[in-house]
């Protein structure tokens, strides 16, 4: 679907400053209907490889193809309309503040030249299925960030892509958000069978979503290959420090990897204001929703944080959550299954 | 003191200087937009790099910008003369009061649509949009509220240019105060022109503001 030929991208020096390499030799080969992620710490040149796809950007030398097409040898229209079958979405979501949310998505439809009536069917189908038929009338200021990618998503899915790009799509949303999003992504794929390539630096959204993934450091490549073979046995340098680095920010959280992947439910970590009455009330709360509370971790120092682990349905978790909020000093959901 | 304000005078002296500042702020828009969109898109890195066009307009607004506007009325006196066939009353003073105000507001426009995100401008060439689609669909709606709360304060100062402007014989309420008030020692009248100049400035800010404040969706 998407290949990446020798790719040298280099952005010519200005006064005073030497010319930057951004990319180096990039050979890339991913397969129609594929979850490819690409990870790399920020200025690895991922987002530059992102950019080639769509033409965004143009590489210093070699190839890029997409759906049988050279990206480079396309005149002006012609790049246009390949655009319009390369869905993008983006960390900052890039939304029009001046149309309402369902102007937005309407916005991919109108520039590829649909019909009234067209649109006025296609936005509709689009924002029942990201699940935001009720806010359609909303500006994108009266969204939440979550709510914002879903618009991201409708709008980038109008023209029926066979790619969707995502820019760090869900780097600056909070993890409970994150894997609300993720999961509508793998929706998506599945019902539409859509090639997506994610760039990102975290390593827990290639873990949750991706097929394959590659490793760039400093404009190359590092490393390729299936998500689990790249991060269980790491070869390079780069990625096993890239690894180490995830396993220790993770520890410092207060919660291991270990931890989290055995995990049976939501995994909080909560700072509690007075131990013994929240306990009490937790106690309580957990009982009547039918939430199973396991301690993962705790500690008797105010200063520290207790984990645990929330098993039970949706709404009774929320309830429990919601009871932390009010009365700790403060509440992190780390995963949620 | 106001006992010898000439108030038929006053209203049609008022009549002069919105229409004056009315017909000056409508080219002002018709001008200025078009200069502050061929500002920013040929700029470096945009949407239609063309170097030597932006620099070329960068100079003409600049040059119209240094001139002291009461030079720019007595420079332009021959071009009143050659479009208006006077160079004298409300009419022929809307020449000036253009040339002075149109690169000010090109140059607010210019500011206005530089302070869209660039994500939001790269998001819609990676829809494929057109050129024209995203001045048309994304650089201007975006800018909207910017837009109209620049014009106010460019009719702003075309009310405190159109004053001067009376000055050399423009007509309003600029004229109407130097010589029916200053000059003919009538201080009612000199007076209740500058109220009615103050008032009309409070005025347009008003609606400016208004008009902005429900555009304004962010």
């Amino acid at each position: 679907m998407i290949q990446l030929k020798e790719i040298e991208k280099i952005y010519p020096s200005r006064k005073g400053t030497t010319s930057v390499s951004a990319l180096t030799g990039v050979d890339l080969d991913i397969k129609a209907g594929e979850i490819f992620g690409i990870i790399g710490r920020s200025g690895a040149g991922k987002s530059t490889l992102l950019r080639l796809i769509n033409g965004l950007e143009t590489p210093t030398s070699g190839e890029v193809w997409v759906d049988g097409k050279e990206m480079s040898l396309l005149s002006e229209k012609e790049l246009r309309h390949a655009r319009t079958k390369i869905g993008i979405i983006f960390q900052h979501f890039n939304l029009l503040w001046s149309r309402t949310v369902w102007e937005n998505v309407a916005f991919s439809l109108e520039v590829a030249g649909k019909s009234k009536a067209e649109i006025q069917g296609k936005v509709n189908e689009l924002l029942e299925r990201v699940g935001l038929s009720d806010r359609a009338h909303a500006y994108p200021s009266q969204l939440s960030g979550g709510q914002k990618q879903r618009v991201g998503i409708a709008r980038a899915l109008a023209n029926n892509p066979t790619v969707l790009l995502c820019d760090e799509a869900t780097s600056a949303l909070d993890p409970e958000t994150t894997a609300s999003i993720l999961q509508l992504l793998r929706d998506i794929h599945r019902d539409m069978g859509i090639t997506m390539v994610l760039i990102t630096h975290e390593m827990s959204v290639v873990r949750s979503i991706c097929q394959r993934v590659a490793v760039m450091d400093d404009g190359y490549i590092i490393e390729e290959g299936k998500v689990s073979d790249v991060f269980n046995h790491p070869t390079h340098p780069a990625t096993r420090q890239f690894v180490r680095q995830t396993e220790m920010e993770e520890d410092v959280q207060g919660v291991g990897k270990a931890i989290t992947n055995k995990a049976l439910g939501t995994v909080v970590r909560v700072w509690f204001r007075d131990l013994p009455s929240t306990w009490k009330q937790l106690g309580e709360e957990s009982e009547a929703k039918g939430v199973h509370v396991h301690v993962l971790a705790g500690s008797t120092k105010p200063s520290e944080a207790w984990t645990f682990d929330l098993e039970g349905s949706g709404e009774g978790v929320a309830g429990v959550l919601d009871l932390l909020r009010e009365t700790a000093v403060k509440t992190e959901v780390v995963t949620v299954v | 003191m106001f006992n010898e304000v000439d108030w038929n005078l006053v209203w049609q002296s008022l009549g002069e200087t919105v229409y004056m500042v009315g017909i000056s702020s409508v080219f002002t828009a018709l001008f200025g937009i078009p200069l502050g969109i061929l500002l920013v898109i040929t700029d470096k890195g945009h949407i239609w790099q063309q170097t030597g066009l932006q620099k070329a307009v960068g100079a003409v607004v600049n040059f119209f910008r240094a001139v002291p506007f009461i030079v720019l009325v007595l420079f332009l006196f021959p071009v009143a003369k050659f479009l208006i066939g006077t160079s004298l009353g409300p009419t022929a003073a809307t020449i000036p009061l253009i040339a002075g105000a149109a690169p000010f507001y090109a140059r607010i426009v210019e500011t206005a649509l530089r302070e869209i995100p660039w994500g939001v401008v790269e998001a819609a060439r990676a829809m494929g949009t057109s050129r024209l689609d995203v001045v048309r669909k994304v650089l201007l709606p975006e800018a909207t509220p910017a837009l109209v709360s620049g014009l106010t304060v460019t009719c702003v100062t075309l009310i405190s240019f159109s004053a001067m402007a009376g000055v050399v014989g423009g007509g309003g309420l600029g004229d109407a105060a130097f010589r029916y008030g200053f000059q003919s020692f009538n201080d009612g009248m000199l007076y209740m022109c500058g109220i009615l100049l103050v008032a009309l400035v409070f005025l347009v800010q008003w609606i400016g503001d208004a008009i902005t404040r429900r555009l304004d969706k962010r």
